[in-house]
């Protein structure tokens, strides 16, 4: 049997604000929200993609020379031709200064898993082990699912981070091998999650619920974008919900403007935002009004 | 940024050299310290303000009383004109001093020591900066090979500025280096002193007896025997000769002296008596200056210390101390002997806090010293140490960018028994580090899997705190790597780190930084001796080790000739008492009078030949996209009109430092050979060789006398720092750069390596990332067979700098609520908002 592979655009070592300790975050590609503040906005096809970096473009044009397709043009600002290109991905390999490169990379189980076994020792010594983010990484159910069951067989810490958009059914056989949630709540008012997301937020809020009626460790992380999901109203229901669910920790993560650098080195797709970044006095008030007795609310994560 | 940071920890980030200074710190007119008493604070104030002098006092003594007595072997000769010096060189005792001593009555002075070189003593040259053609330097053999393929090459060779040619600076116009004199003093030094010692300096002798073969290695091997440089990176016994008391060791020197059976032995004991007579007379002045102020202070408090400064000084380094106090003060001025004795700029302070804590003890306990007063002494001890300044040689002065000397305090470890070290002293030391920007001494910790939790706790807290203030050595690898060169267990694990990272072991004298040596010049070398081809990159591999075999074969031989010579002009009694064997056998150090002797020395740019090596390996002998005759034309143009090829050698070719087994193996090989090698030769004295990778600023110097090399680096650029990967070249995070680094045998390398991480300062935002950050190093040391790190908390200064070369920072990791990424991804918005935030944290 051909063994199961899937699409990683990235894995980062020496993380330590994924989860606890040191930890290596695993990037699985593909997400089913369309957040118009998406920090990674390269992550949410589910296929490999090409980016390209103009700032290390020297023009050499090596990789014109390889385009069956004829999408790469070295007179137009971004070189690529969006519309041509078909993320073949022949043009990657003989680009000198990696101005191009294929984001996503199909990888095999075993491979991700003995690229994350490297760090074992660090994980041993801090507590730490090995989360899962995307995109959204159950999208690629199957591989997540796999990559998770061997990492516990392995004895490694399992963090997931998710939308909790899925179904019951799909997202529990996820959750036993997952020492740790990361649940990513976009808001809770119905209408703007909608709009901010693109998609209805019922069924995310009825898994967290299961989840917290199972007992699970769950951390809620709460982007706050402002102007989208975090004037009082929003704040309120939050807590409201947050109550309900008895989270005992929640992530405040004040709006961060990196996705807006990231949209001119890839196949458009999102509307810039035009936001600036949250000022931390707003994000520590915020936290201010989530914060009680038996609820720790921190900026950022760790 | 603490200024002591820069000492050799942090990496300017626009020079990537690995040392630098805050040269902020010693022009501002105020530092901010938090030091425990106002005394303290106003004595730290006074000497960082002063300015730096030369003091010719010390060599006019030398040269008049050295030439007087031309008749008397040479130890008795340079003991009688070391204690002309000492008995005469003005003393001052400073306002609100508690100890007391000096290098003369000059606050901050260097002396000079031109008996052992004095080329790079220079009075009135300017400061010029050249741009030069490359092929002046080692580039030649590549270039003349490449131009029989291209013609053109003659005239197109590269200019690069180079650094080298800074070296002929005046000592007035050198930057943060500058020292003033007076007219007097530069007179006398042009007319009596300079001119003797042209042709009689040990450095002019030695360079007499070296070889056509072995002059031409000063292209990539520098000499650093010269006491102006490093001659005494080993461990004075300090302990020792504080406990024996000098007259006690004057008693045995003469006992001895009558029973010895050779006028070599008899006039050896002779200037040991000397040279403690005169340590103690340079006591006795200062206490007679003592008194003297003390019948003249008006303030009585002052007048009582003054009087108690006095009855400690004529008791010790004479007598063993009989207090905190006494050890202290004895410690100090038998620091300074071996200071003005020898010489040496990097003398080091050895274990500073296991030598003082038996009389801390006792006193505590006593009931005679509470922890305020010893909190007063060790600050006052700690702010004399920041008067030593000293005149590093042209082109020294470079290579220690920014810091004249590193005067090395060890702290922590196990002791000769295997337990662990720890004293309150340690901690109070780590206290004293945080309370103000000390560029002396330099702090080494010694951690062990067992040190005690609160001890690793704040250390760690230290060092991510932003002061950049120490670095820290693993005892595990560092004792295996001593036992494997034949040193007993206690002489192992009773080692310090002398001058920047390198252990030296208990009882073994001899510098464990001799020389440096241009590792990647040695394969620009090879590359340029000419059209062999070869069919695979092993046999290209061995013909490299071939061609560095023997360069390091010359560079041993040289060495005997420089130890040769030191032992014939610049024999040392003093220094001998700090070593065991020359009491007993008669003899000093520099003649092999020591029990154990050893020698080290450095390979610079490690990780640039690996990456160079492993380019070569990918490009001509895997991918067959170059020949070597394209790639030597390639080097020899410097890349110009090869942008693409020189990125595909940068971009598509294993690098070293990202836990990449392409690269790694590689480079463990290369460390097993060149440890195989040197483990082959034994010193002029008779001990072993040991192999350092550790660079200070030379990792600058050296890149702007090498080409363009085949890892994509421009000619001029500087090398890899350290044992660490090159600049930018680690891209996988700090646990692969780890564990890159612990694929190398590292207990071979016991001569000492620098690695060096940096860190935005928000990445310690909260307790759990300082645990985080103690287990990653935990990890490397225990775990992994680590032997060395240093961490660089980045400046906004720096992140400035990242916005304009955004190329130099690949490497610089920033931390965001949920994800971390690349500094110079991050729009200019962010970027400008975590600067004003770096700056609000500096405030």
């Amino acid at each position: 049997m051909a063994e199961l592979t899937g699409t990683v655009f990235d894995i980062q070592r020496y993380s330590v604000k994924d989860g606890p300790g040191i930890r290596t975050v695993v990037f699985l590609k593909g997400c089913p929200l369309r957040c118009v503040w998406c920090e990674n906005p390269e992550s949410l096809s589910i296929k490999p993609q090409l980016g390209f970096q103009a700032r290390d473009c020297i023009r050499c044009g090596a990789c014109a020379e390889q385009c069956p397709l004829a999408a790469l043009d070295l007179d137009r600002a971004q070189r690529v031709d969006y519309e041509r290109c078909d993320d073949c991905g022949l043009c990657v390999a003989p680009c000198p200064s990696e101005a191009l490169r294929m984001i996503g990379k199909p990888m095999g189980v075993a491979e991700v898993v003995t690229e994350v076994l490297r760090d074992r020792p660090f994980y041993e010594r801090s507590g730490g082990g090995v989360t899962l983010s995307g995109g959204e990484p159950t999208m690629q159910h199957a591989f997540c699912l796999a990559l998770l069951q061997r990492f516990k067989r392995e004895g490694l810490h399992t963090v997931i981070e998710t939308s909790g958009l899925l179904s019951w059914e799909r997202l529990r056989p996820i959750i036993e091998h997952v020492d740790l949630l990361y649940y990513d709540l976009k808001g809770v008012l119905p209408r703007a999650h909608k709009s901010n997301t693109g998609v209805d937020n019922s069924l995310i809020q009825e898994n967290a619920r299961k989840l917290a009626a199972l007992g699970k460790a769950i951390v809620f992380r709460l982007v706050m974008v402002p102007g989208h999901n975090a004037d009082n109203e929003h704040l309120t229901e939050l807590d409201r919900f947050l109550t309900e669910v008895s989270a005992d920790e929640v992530h405040v993560l004040p709006y961060h403007d990196h996705g807006e650098a990231k949209l001119a080195t890839i196949r458009p797709r999102q509307q810039s935002l035009g936001l600036q970044s949250m000022p931390s006095q707003e994000a520590e008030q915020i936290a201010a009004k989530l914060r009680t007795d038996t609820r720790r609310v921190v900026i950022g994560g760790g | 940024m603490n200024a002591q940071a820069a000492v050799q920890m942090t990496e300017p980030e626009s020079t990537q050299s690995e040392s630098t200074q805050s040269e902020s710190t010693q022009s501002e007119s105020t530092l901010s310290n938090r030091l425990s008493t106002a005394r303290t604070r106003a004595l730290f104030e006074r000497v960082f303000n002063a300015p730096m002098e030369i003091s010719t006092a010390r060599i006019e003594l030398f040269t008049s009383a050295y030439r007087e007595h031309a008749d008397r072997s040479m130890v008795l000769r340079r003991a009688l004109a070391n204690q002309a010096v000492v008995e005469q060189i003005p003393i001052a005792i400073h306002d609100d001093e508690l100890l007391v001593g000096g290098m003369s009555d000059k606050r901050k002075a260097a002396l000079l020591f031109p008996e052992s070189k004095s080329e790079g003593i220079k009075i009135d040259s300017r400061f010029r900066q050249f741009s030069k053609k490359v092929s002046s330097f080692g580039l030649s053999s590549i270039a003349k090979v490449a131009a029989q393929f291209d013609v053109s090459l003659r005239a197109k060779v590269p200019m690069v500025p180079l650094l080298m040619d800074k070296i002929y600076d005046g000592f007035e116009l050198r930057g943060s280096q500058a020292f003033s004199a007076s007219e007097p003093e530069k007179k006398a030094l042009v007319r009596d002193v300079l001119p003797y010692w042209k042709s009689r300096s040990a450095y002019r002798t030695y360079e007499g007896r070296l070889s056509k073969e072995e002059k031409k290695l000063q292209r990539v091997f520098t000499y650093t025997a010269d006491p102006q440089f490093m001659a005494n990176l080993y461990k004075p016994d300090f302990d020792k000769v504080m406990r024996q008391g000098l007259l006690e060791a004057i008693r045995e020197a003469e006992d001895r002296g009558k029973a010895a059976e050779t006028d070599e032995a008899r006039d050896f004991y002779r200037a040991l008596v000397i040279s403690s007579q005169s340590l103690i007379a340079y006591s006795e002045r200062y206490a007679s200056e003592a008194e003297r102020l003390a019948s003249e202070a008006s303030n009585p408090e002052r007048r009582q210390e003054l009087i108690e400064i006095a009855a400690t000084l004529r008791r010790v380094p004479a007598h063993p101390p009989a207090s905190f106090r006494e050890a202290l003060q004895s410690y100090w001025l038998l620091y300074l002997g071996l200071t003005l004795h020898d010489g040496g700029t990097e003398v080091p302070f050895a274990r500073f806090d296991q030598i003082l804590a038996p009389y801390y003890e006792a006193d505590i306990s006593a009931g005679t010293l509470t922890e305020a007063a010893a909190r007063e002494l060790v600050e006052a001890f700690v702010v004399k140490a920041n008067e030593l300044v000293f005149f590093l040689e042209n082109g020294a002065n470079l290579w220690e960018d920014g810091n004249t000397g590193r005067l090395t305090l060890t702290l922590g470890g196990v002791d000769a028994a295997g337990n662990d070290a720890t004293t309150p002293l340690s901690f109070m030391l780590l206290d004293i580090i945080e309370a103000a920007p000390l560029l002396q001494p330099n702090f080494a910790v010694r951690l062990h899997s067992a040190a005690p939790e609160a001890f690793v706790d704040r250390v760690m807290g230290v060092m991510t705190g932003g002061s950049n203030a120490l670095h820290v050595f693993n005892d595990q690898v560092i004792i295996k790597g001593l036992l494997d060169k034949g040193y007993s267990i206690e002489q192992a694990r009773d080692y310090i780190i002398a001058g920047c990272v390198q252990p030296a072991p208990a009882d073994a004298y001899g510098s464990v930084c001799a020389g440096f040596v241009n590792l990647p010049l040695t394969l620009e070398q090879f590359l340029g001796q000419g059209q062999k081809s070869y069919s695979s990159f092993e046999s290209f591999l061995q013909g490299y080790q071939e061609h560095a075999g023997h360069v390091l074969e010359q560079i041993f031989a040289s060495l005997q000739k420089v130890d040769q010579t030191h032992a014939e002009l610049l024999p040392d009694s003093f220094v001998s008492l700090f070593i065991d064997g020359p009491m007993e056998q008669g003899r000093d150090v520099k003649n092999g009078g020591a029990v154990r002797n050893q020698t080290g020395i450095s390979l610079v740019g490690f990780a640039t030949l690996v990456d160079s090596l492993a380019a070569i390996r990918t490009s001509v002998f895997e991918r067959d996209e170059l020949d070597l005759p394209r790639l030597r034309r390639m080097l020899a143009h410097n890349f110009e009109g090869y942008e693409a090829e020189r990125l595909r050698l940068l971009n598509k070719a294993p690098k070293f430092g990202n836990d990449d087994d392409a690269a790694d193996v590689l480079a463990a090989q290369l460390v097993d050979f060149f440890a195989e090698q040197i483990g082959t030769y034994t010193t002029y004295r008779g001990g072993p060789y040991t192999l350092g990778f550790h660079s200070e600023a030379g990792h600058v110097i050296y890149g702007s006398a090498v080409a363009a090399s085949a890892d994509g680096r421009k000619a001029g650029e500087p090398l890899s720092p350290g044992v660490g990967p090159g600049s930018g070249r680690e891209r996988n995070g700090y646990t692969a750069t780890l564990r890159s680094l612990s694929k190398l045998d590292l207990a071979k390398v016991v001569g000492g390596t620098s690695s060096n991480l940096r860190f935005h300062p928000r990445f310690f935002d909260s307790p759990s990332q300082v645990e985080r950050f103690k287990q990653l190093i935990s990890s490397y040391f225990f775990d992994l067979g680590g032997q060395h790190l240093q961490i660089n908390v980045v400046s906004s200064e720096t992140l400035r700098d990242a916005q304009q070369h955004p190329q130099r920072y690949r490497d610089l990791l920033v931390r965001i609520a949920g994800y971390s990424a690349r500094f110079i991804d991050l729009t200019t918005s962010t970027q400008d908002e975590i600067i004003s935030r770096t700056e609000t944290a500096e405030r």
